[in-house]
């Protein structure tokens, strides 16, 4: 058997219970696009019990309230990518979930089991992290609220132990003009259905008076083990004003803080080059989300 | 293992099963409910082979949960219509269109046509070139496939779609006329070798060496025998015939008993009582290996000091091609490009994994199984099982892609020597990995160039030296250099030549047949040269091939001088129009 037992859940409360109950010997499954071929790699076979949480109705779905977007962790890629609400106020998200494997992948996957995943280039992980996202976590022990970027320890490596706690749901500030935007640009060698050769989202704030950046967020991905903000690049942008020099000079900024491998997707040197070909664009985007011309 | 009594609605009709949970949608659809259409291609959801509709969402089934489908609505080809005679505007548009080619890319590509119009009635080719994103085609109809949904949506809302002009004459020559196996194909019904199977079948699954070179020691099957259900364990010594085979040099053994020459080389089969028993005795069976170096570069390979693959040398072929005084060929010279290449290995990647079944029939061993012919697989079974070749018979099932990589033997001698052995029925079928490390794959080249040519534009030297790395077995090595070799120059006249090509052994993938077969890695090759002449003399890329290309009573590198038939000239002439 690749696993022992495949138990679909009906509550966070009977998967939670479940998990005590089997004290290691069982952790959580959502879409499985990606575990399950982890564990038939090779045919291994395992005493695992899996905890099905994909047709949990509590962590399903996309709702609004009070300027924030709460999402199922258990929606699937596919609602994401069809979602209006997530096109208007959280765009970078559907760029993302748009350009995520394939129609069958995406029907089947599931936004909080990509973020466990914990793959640095991650087509929600990357956008979610620009849009300041924080994930709910619950186990035995109670319930916390962890920032995305806090999930990721290295490669295929999450701060989330899918043997003992369940990633329930994920909490937005809504971000739509006319102060905030987000956007996500995306390198591949084909069209549709390859990995990245390199991501960036980002997200932007303005002032009230629309004249300055007063907060930008930037996620450069795979740069690193995990995603990476280009920190000394959003810092040169916080409380200037718009205008294209200084778009350039944090572009710029953010090739010269990442330090990409080699790797079959791209090399050093290009992927260098396109992690400030793509900040550039994806600042001019973003600007024009919010009808903003930068200065010259 | 567990097993779960799951309720769900299959193409229509509602229904109760039991099934272990830690079955695979796709099997239990294939296996349990003997639902063949829905084809196994890479068991990573990468080929879209799969592809069924749950509750109106296309979903891979390869790597989905069987268990999950409890309380939902499930469509697979075979539901896409009632019967045979009574098809969906989807199938019919694919047999008009000719978007069915080897049919095994076609019941995946149907379900994510079925579910795109579902849900969008009037998608734009954009829309429905998303919607077919995750199944791939390696037959290369793809535009085909996106005119024949577009035509299909166009029938359902009730419109007419423009079809292409027949000829006005008569007669079936210039028609376009439905594949004679189509309808098997769009409705799932095609048996391709691993849909077939007989009563008290066995299943083979290979052991292969890990290593690129290595002596073998010992092969231990202690272990694997514990597995319950194992039948036999097969190696070398139990072949009643020679052990070696080769579509031009039998250098290759039906299974590795001295050494092995590659990752992938096969060295046992066991035989089990299903295929899940196989493979985990498989992984059990014990091998000693005594490591040796291996050589994976081909200009390495040729030196004497290399590591000998094989007992003859690492050169396994050597073509030379003269012509004319190449020496006073670049004396005349007034321009001379040289450059090197490099080419890489491809990989055919058939959508159909490999896969055979054999059995007896009377004293007659038979062997269904992929293939790109029939007749080479059976000489080399009847020789492996020392029986005249009247006692063996093999039948071609329906082949899903094959571009070369199914000419050799790849699994037939395993499941001949299976039922040979046990009397059984046996069947293989390779995981997309095995099909990948085992296989053939298209030669990779290292090249050297040297074109020189007059002022005007007129070639007068050519030279080439062209080292083919063939692997670590000859398959159709020889045959493949000497194709590269005279297709050095591409459709070209040169009054002086010289070409060197070499087919060496390295411990890589065996490089055998695949389309073109030597001639596609020389274009990329002589066309970049013959532009830079064109360069430095002042023409344009149009005129330096005018000037050179072969016409009648032109001679070949091979000095044969053509007579009729050369159509080089009218076809750039046709292209350059054009592109005017």
């Amino acid at each position: 058997m690749r696993w022992a037992r495949f138990q679909v859940m009906r509550s966070i409360e009977e998967t939670i219970t479940r998990l005590s109950e089997e004290q290691g010997q069982a952790r959580v499954v959502a879409g499985g696009t990606d575990l399950l071929i982890q564990l038939m790699e090779e045919g291994q076979e395992e005493a695992l019990t899996l905890l099905d949480i994909s047709q949990i109705d509590e962590i399903r779905g996309i709702t609004e309230s009070e300027g924030f977007l709460l999402i199922g962790a258990s929606t699937t890629i596919a609602e994401l990518s069809f979602s209006e609400l997530i096109w208007k106020k959280a765009r970078a998200l559907s760029q993302g979930a748009r350009s995520l494997g394939s129609p069958q992948i995406r029907n089947v996957a599931t936004i909080g089991g990509n973020v466990v995943n914990a793959q640095p280039a991650a087509d929600t992980s990357v956008p979610l992290i620009a849009l300041g996202a924080e994930a709910k976590i619950v186990s035995s022990k109670g319930e916390r609220w962890v920032l995305v970027e806090d999930l990721f320890q290295g490669v295929g490596i999450s701060r989330v132990n899918p043997f003992r706690e369940v990633l329930t749901h994920f909490k937005i500030k809504i971000y739509e003009p006319p102060r905030r935007a987000s956007t996500m640009e995306r390198l591949s060698k084909r069209k549709a259905f390859t990995l990245p050769t390199l991501s960036v989202a980002l997200s932007v704030e303005l002032d009230e008076n629309l004249n300055y950046f007063s907060e930008v967020r930037i996620v450069v991905a795979p740069v690193a083990p995990i995603p990476w903000r280009a920190r000394r690049a959003e810092e040169a942008l916080k409380n200037t004003a718009i205008i294209r020099a200084n778009l350039n000079n944090a572009a710029t900024l953010a090739k010269e803080e990442v330090h990409p491998r080699e790797s079959l997707r791209g090399g050093i040197e290009y992927r260098k080059d396109m992690v400030e070909v793509l900040t550039k664009r994806a600042l001019l985007n973003v600007l024009s989300l919010i009808n903003k011309e930068p200065h010259d | 293992m567990t097993e779960r009594a799951i309720t769900f609605t299959l193409n229509g009709i509602k229904q109760t099963y039991r099934v272990p949970e830690d079955r695979l949608l796709l099997d239990l659809l294939r296996e349990d409910l003997g639902l063949t259409g829905t084809k196994r291609g890479c068991g990573n959801g990468e080929c879209g082979a799969c592809t069924v509709i749950v509750d109106g969402n296309p979903i891979v089934s390869c790597i989905y949960p069987a268990v999950k489908i409890d309380g939902r609505e499930v469509m697979t080809i075979e539901g896409l219509s009632k019967t045979s005679r009574d098809l969906h505007p989807l199938q019919t548009w694919f047999l008009k269109t000719g978007a069915v080619q080897c049919g095994f890319c076609t019941p995946g590509m149907l379900m994510s046509a079925k579910a795109l119009l579902d849900r969008n009635i009037n998608p734009t080719a954009e829309e429905v070139r998303e919607a077919i994103v995750g199944n791939l085609c390696r037959c290369g109809a793809y535009q085909k496939i996106v005119e024949a949904v577009l035509a299909a949506a166009a029938e359902l809302r009730g419109e007419s779609f423009p079809e292409r002009s027949e000829p006005a004459e008569k007669g079936a020559i210039g028609r376009r006329l439905p594949k004679f196996d189509g309808i098997l194909k769009v409705t799932g019904a095609a048996q391709f070798a691993a849909d077939l199977k007989r009563p008290d079948m066995l299943f083979g699954a290979m052991v292969c060496s890990p290593h690129p070179h290595a002596k073998i020691l010992e092969i231990n099957p202690e272990a694997a025998f514990s597995e319950e259900g194992v039948v036999a364990i097969l190696t070398a010594k139990d072949i009643p015939g020679p052990n070696s085979y080769g579509v031009i040099v039998k250098d290759q053994p039906f299974l590795a008993s001295e050494k092995v020459r590659y990752v992938g080389d096969p060295v046992a089969i066991v035989i089990g009582k299903n295929e899940r028993i196989a493979r985990i005795a498989a992984r059990k069976v014990i091998v000693k290996y005594e490591v040796l170096p291996p050589v994976f570069d081909p200009r390495e390979a040729m030196k004497p000091e290399a590591p000998k693959i094989h007992e003859q040398g690492n050169i396994l072929i050597y073509r030379k091609i003269r012509k004319g005084n190449i020496d006073e060929g670049f004396k005349q010279a007034e321009v001379i490009v040289e450059r090197d290449f490099t080419t890489q290995t491809v990989e055919h990647a058939y959508i159909e994994p490999e896969a055979a079944l054999a059995f007896w029939e009377g004293d007659i061993l038979v062997v269904q199984c992929c293939s790109q012919g029939p007749h080479y697989h059976r000489q080399e079974i009847a020789r492996m099982l020392n029986l005249p070749i009247s006692k063996v018979r093999v039948i071609q099932a329906t082949t899903g892609g094959g571009f070369g990589g199914k000419i050799d033997l790849s699994l037939q001698h395993f499941v001949a020597l299976g039922t040979y052995m046990t009397g059984k029925p046996v069947k293989m079928v390779w995981t997309r990995e095995e099909s990948f490390r085992t296989s053939t794959k298209r030669h990779a080249f290292y090249l050297r160039y040297r074109f020189g040519a007059n002022k005007q534009g007129r070639l007068c030297a050519a030279y080439a030296e062209i080292i083919g790395n063939t692997g670590a077995y000859a398959s159709f090595g020889p045959a493949v250099i000497t194709r590269s070799a005279t297709m050095a120059l591409g459709p070209y006249d040169c009054p002086n030549v010289h070409v060197d090509a070499y087919g060496v052994y390295t411990n890589t993938q065996i490089a055998g047949a695949m389309r073109g077969f030597g001639a596609p890695q020389m274009s990329p090759c002589h066309e970049p040269i013959m532009d830079e002449i064109a360069r430095r003399c002042g023409l344009s890329p149009l005129e330096i091939r005018r000037i050179n290309m072969l016409r009648v009573g032109s001679s070949t590198v091979t000095q044969q001088v053509l007579t009729a038939g050369v159509g080089a000239l009218e076809t750039l002439e046709k292209v350059a129009a054009e592109i005017k």
